[in-house]
């Protein structure tokens, strides 16, 4: 490679989705084609970018984009490993996302709108995922806030519109309170550069009592995104979106930032040694294990589907601050690899959820009876996405629950293996009712709303595939686990490189 | 080259399970002249193959072609997956090989019942053999929980196949208690791993397990093997599953514990006399309990999970013994793998009996005589009687019995021999009073029953040594007797006996926990509704709140605009704010370059520490 991409490719891989993202809100609404082109030409251009960036990281590379927005404030993007692990994460279920997008929205209106804040709101993921700094990390995760607004009120419904009022009440809160914390923090230490070990176990202990208020306030920011108990109340509100947007919501883009956030946080802020040695991690312990419990039996309480997919989302998005709240690196592979994880066996299932409710009709757990027979493969994906959550092996979701246990227990926090197991409990008592429903009821004479699509199988093409590829997805992450390309190895990779291993 | 089989035996019916399963993926919806007439075929495909009964076959080859000890080690797939064929595996994979080729055979020809969910039937059960026999040959800890859990949970569609009231019962209590089941296996396989450092767990190398770890690996496997009080599926799943079903669980699913237990337990390598001597004893609890309950049931499929429950005790004794006494255990290890096989082989073959019973020959017709005569073996070679191949699994088992430091086990088990000849009796009773109804085509699953009863009819000849023939005369004659004694009086005075039927429901202890269970979902279905409409109202609450600050009244556009512009105003306030103070702050401790900070000027030191951090702000 005689090309040094090095202080470029950062930037071009948030630039390779924002600038088609602009380029769309140009488009005419007919122009299918054009809207479509570039889409796809923005995700398979970043997919290409990150491969070539993977293959860098892994073998030491740096790659750092730096850019002076005023004296002493700069925008860095840095690519390291954790970045890496959600970058792949989120530009490869952009591009399936993109897919399922364009079927799902055939025939709704304000197409380059959707598309053109879908694109921005990947661009911030991917800026987050890479921000060098805590300041670029606030600044993409605002963006963020602000790009998602417009794809929950999509529908332009009262409900929608509420929805994403409350959605936008929450997040702006909380990117506030981040920013209190972030702009607290630079008072103390002048710019937080994310740093492999952190940046902060050398402060005098006078500071100790500032820091522990610092990082409540930042947790309190971060965890209004990662849907921590009690402040995941407007997750459920805005499942008033759009499929495609859900899953955008619960797997790729804004669920994940947060839950990101707390692991650059608590390994690359704080460090996690010094984290626990500030008695930081007990308290994100307790709340991770709080909501892990909490979500799952309101999720237990459901009976729309989406809501009670959204309250799972609450609860499986806290094993990985679970994963960060335990000390060793073998809980840390298990929260880093449960953000991939979690990512595709969630889009799955709300992928499917949008199939029930475009073909079928179907938005209720009570309406489910006999989906099997009526949409088989989609079931079937539904399927292992639902098991992996229980974390029945072989699928990812084992992986990332066997580490987290055996993280807690290698730490001595035996009460791990109680809120796991108590966890799985509960999703088998959500998720196998819905698996009962679909494959051992009888079919209804009518569905709610049956949508015939002029296909060969059960729907439409572009919304039949997406969701049985990331089924896919999720069995080959947990039968490969040990091979050598998989999100575990890459979660091993940082593990080593945080404990300096 | 034939390491390999050990991939391909479970992975074969894996793959079958797809054209067995008969779903129809495409579904020509064009097929119709308009596509408001067109509606999908959503029926079953035909299938030409018995694809059931073809899973099993690269297991029986292996069983045969592959040498003992082979290894196959793929560090890549799952966790790393270590697979092999020891002895016990090998004795292991023969029989629960066999074993759902019988069943198979006659799933593919005989199961007629749900006609139209036949796919799903043999998908489901293909899925179950494929976890049975990955958990066999696999040698990592991941396998064997991977292939538990498969078989476990594909086997509730088994249970519940026919979708009556009472198989759906069954099934809930079934899953139910092989969740816990499995949760308790996992997180004794997280601390197995944690304490030992291996995933790789044999008896050598888990010598360090804390009490923690055996009292979750003995409760989690407890509950596949029927250990008292954690029973209670068992009488209840076998008689709601279908025949082949029925045969396969009690045949070889719930024998897995017990490699479980030689697997992860340090059997023979150190003396767990507290441990041993509490397994032992919960065996024999399972058998006290098991046989009197059994003998007074009605179905002839509940008696035989009674049965299966009472045998799994007695394994149970076995290996309790072996664990007290570690210089037993090659004697009882291959002892407790041949009595598994040799009850596997019998019980599956008294299962499929009762379906053929009902089904295949007219009644009074040569070939009901048969089966009845043939009936009539299977249950002699269940309870152990000479010449069968119980009697000498069971000799093979005698010096575990005699070197126990018990000296009143000899006459519990000799009780309990008798004891299951009577429970046998019973069961030939139901047998003999049940009705056929003749449906033809039964030849396939007559040759199956058929492959078990040579199997079993050469067991002894095969395993035992001809001094090993005439074990357990003594009991069985006393067995025997009683039950001719009984069943004079039950043809006499039929009304002397009566009440006993029925006397304990199937599930036994279940139906005194019943009421506490119903307790226990109504108030927690009460919580949970409460909890949900404090939520609701809390959040009615909360909105309400909200749209009387952010809310826009129909018509009202400008004040709600209004509003938003206040709302974004305050937030861009606040961030422009936050942003200045970032700009103008400088670091308090990081090592600063410039080298013309002021010199402190002296003011209260509230008013320095907030000069110091905004330095621009400061009034000098």
């Amino acid at each position: 490679m005689s090309l040094d991409l090095g202080p470029l490719l950062p930037g071009a891989i948030v630039l390779s989705s924002m600038l088609p993202g602009v380029l769309i809100f140009l488009v005419d609404e007919e122009s299918h084609l054009l809207r479509t082109l570039l889409n796809l030409f923005g995700a398979v251009l970043k997919l290409v970018l990150v491969g070539v960036m993977i293959w860098g990281v892994w073998r030491g590379e740096v790659f750092e984009s730096r850019l002076d927005i005023a004296p002493g404030l700069e925008l860095v993007l840095h690519a390291d490993a954790l970045s890496v692990l959600f970058v792949s994460l989120s530009t490869v279920l952009w591009l399936i996302t993109t897919v399922y997008a364009i079927g799902y929205l055939e025939y709704s209106v304000n197409r380059s709108r959707f598309f053109g804040f879908f694109s921005l709101c990947v661009s911030a993921t991917v800026g987050i995922a890479l921000a060098g700094n805590l300041l670029t990390f606030v600044i993409f995760y605002e963006i963020l806030t602000l790009a998602t607004y417009p794809l929950v009120a999509h529908r332009g419904t009262p409900e929608a519109t509420r929805g994403a009022k409350i959605y936008l009440a929450y997040t702006l809160s909380g990117g506030l309170l981040l920013l209190v914390g972030a702009v607290w923090l630079r008072t103390l230490t002048g710019p937080v550069d994310f740093l492999a070990g952190g940046v902060l176990s050398g402060m005098p202990a006078s500071m100790h009592g500032e820091l522990v208020a610092i990082f409540v306030l930042l947790l309190a920011g971060l965890g209004v995104k990662a849907a921590l108990v009690p402040l995941h109340g407007w997750l459920p509100q805005s499942m008033v979106a759009p499929a495609p947007v859900s899953a955008l919501l619960h797997a790729v883009a804004v669920v994940k930032a947060g839950a990101f956030g707390i692991l650059r946080v608590v390994f690359d802020v704080y460090g996690v040694e010094f984290a626990a040695e500030l008695g930081l991690l007990a308290i994100l312990a307790a709340l991770a294990s709080l909501t892990i419990l909490y979500g799952s039996v309101l999720a237990l309480t459901q009976d729309g589907l989406k809501k009670r997919l959204a309250f799972s989302t609450v609860s499986q998005v806290s094993y990985i601050a679970l994963g960060a709240s335990l000390l060793g690196p073998i809980a840390t592979v298990g929260g880093m690899v449960h953000l991939v994880h979690q990512g595709i066996m969630k889009i799955t299932l709300f992928l499917c959820a949008g199939n029930y409710a475009e073909t079928l009709g179907v938005h209720k757990v009570s309406q489910m009876d006999g989906v099997g027979r009526r949409m088989p493969l989609t079931t079937l994906a539904f399927s292992v996405g639902a098991l992996g959550m229980i974390g029945i092996p072989p699928i990812a979701g084992f992986v990332s629950k066997w580490y987290l246990g055996l993280g807690g227990v290698t730490a001595g926090q035996h009460w791990v293996l109680l809120v796991l197991a108590a966890s799985t409990l509960l999703n088998a008592g959500y998720f196998l009712p819905i698996l009962y429903r679909a494959w051992f009821r009888p079919l209804p004479a009518a569905w709610e709303n049956e949508h015939r699509f002029q296909t060969r199988f059960e729907t439409m093409g572009a919304l039949l595939w997406p969701p049985v590829i990331t089924a896919v997805l999720c069995l080959l992450a947990g039968l490969f686990a040990a091979a050598p390309v998989s999100p575990l190895q890459w979660a091993q990779l940082i593990a080593r490189r945080e404990y300096g291993l | 080259m034939s390491a390999w089989l050990l991939l391909v035996l479970w992975v074969w019916p894996l793959v079958l399970s797809l054209p067995a399963s008969r779903v129809r993926f495409r579904q020509d919806w064009a097929v119709g002249a308009t596509a408001s007439v067109a509606k999908p075929v959503l029926g079953p495909r035909r299938s030409a193959l018995p694809w059931v009964a073809l899973g099993p076959l690269p297991a029986l080859v292996a069983v045969l072609a592959v040498p003992l000890g082979t290894e196959l080690a793929m560090p890549w797939l799952f966790l790393g997956t270590q697979l092999g064929l020891d002895a016990t595996a090998r004795v292991y994979l023969g029989f629960t090989a066999l074993l759902w080729l019988a069943a198979g055979l006659y799933t593919a020809y005989g199961e007629r019942g749900a006609s139209g969910h036949a796919g799903r039937f043999d998908a489901l059960f293909l899925l179950a053999m494929t976890g049975n026999l990955w958990l066999i040959v696999a040698q990592d800890l991941f396998g064997f929980y991977a292939g538990f859990a498969m078989m476990s949970i594909a086997s509730y569609g088994l249970v519940i196949h026919d979708g009556s009231t009472s198989a759906l019962r069954a099934g809930k209590v079934y899953l139910v208690m092989a969740l816990v089941g499995e949760v308790a296996v996992f997180a004794g396989l997280v601390l197995l791993a944690s304490e030992t450092g291996t995933t790789l767990p044999e008896p050598a190398s888990v010598r360090d397990l804390s009490g923690l770890t055996i009292a979750l690996l003995l409760l989690g496997l407890g509950v596949k093997a029927g250990m008292i009080p954690l029973h209670l599926w068992l009488p209840l799943a076998h008689p709601a599953a279908p025949v082949p079903a029925s045969a396969v669980l009690s045949g070889t699913m719930i024998k897995v514990a017990l490699l479980g237990w030689l697997r992860f337990l340090p059997v023979g390598e150190l003396a767990l006399p507290d441990w041993g001597h509490n397994l032992a004893l919960a065996g024999l609890a399972t058998m006290a309990l098991a046989l009197p309950v059994g003998i007074v049931q009605r179905d002839a499929k509940v008696i035989l999970a009674y049965s299966s429950v009472a045998k799994m005790g007695f394994l149970m004794l076995i290996l309790g013994l072996t664990l007290v006494q570690p210089a037993l255990a090659p004697v009882g290890v291959a002892g407790i793998a041949l009595y598994a096989a040799q009850h596997g082989l019998a019980k599956g073959g008294l299962f499929l009996g009762v379906g053929l019973r009902k089904h295949a020959g007219a009644p009074g017709s040569l070939a009901q005589a048969l089966i009845l005569g043939v009936l009539v073996f299977f249950a002699l070679a269940l309870a152990g009687a000479p010449f069968t191949s119980g009697a000498v699994a069971k000799y093979n088992l005698k010096p575990v019995l005699d070197a126990a430091e018990w000296t009143w086990l000899g006459g519990a088990v000799a009780a309990s021999a008798a004891g299951t000849t009577l429970l046998m009796a019973r069961f030939l009773w139901v047998m003999v009073r049940t009705e056929p109804h003749e449906e033809s085509g039964w030849t396939w699953p007559l040759a199956a029953w058929g492959l078990l009863l040579v199997l079993v009819a050469l067991f002894p000849f095969a395993f035992g040594k001809p001094a090993s023939w005439a074990t357990n005369a003594g009991p069985i004659g006393l067995g025997v007797g009683i039950a001719a004694a009984v069943a004079l009086l039950a043809a006499t005075r039929p009304k002397l006996l009566a009440p006993f039927i029925g006397l304990v429901s199937p599930g036994d202890l279940l139906a005194l926990l019943a009421p506490l269970l119903d307790a226990f979902r109504q108030s927690g279905t009460t919580l949970l509704d409460d909890l949900g409409q404090a939520w609701s109202r809390l959040q009615a609450l909360g909105a309400a709140g909200f749209e009387r600050v952010f809310g826009t009244p129909v018509g009202d556009v400008e004040r709600g605009l209004r509003q938003w512009s206040l709302a974004g105003a305050l937030w861009v306030g606040i961030s422009a704010l936050l942003l200045i103070l970032l700009l103008a702050s400088r670091p308090l401790v990081a090592p600063d370059t410039g080298a013309d900070a002021a010199a402190p000027v002296p003011t209260s030191t509230l008013l320095r520490k907030f000069r110091d951090r905004i330095p621009s702000l400061s009034l000098s």
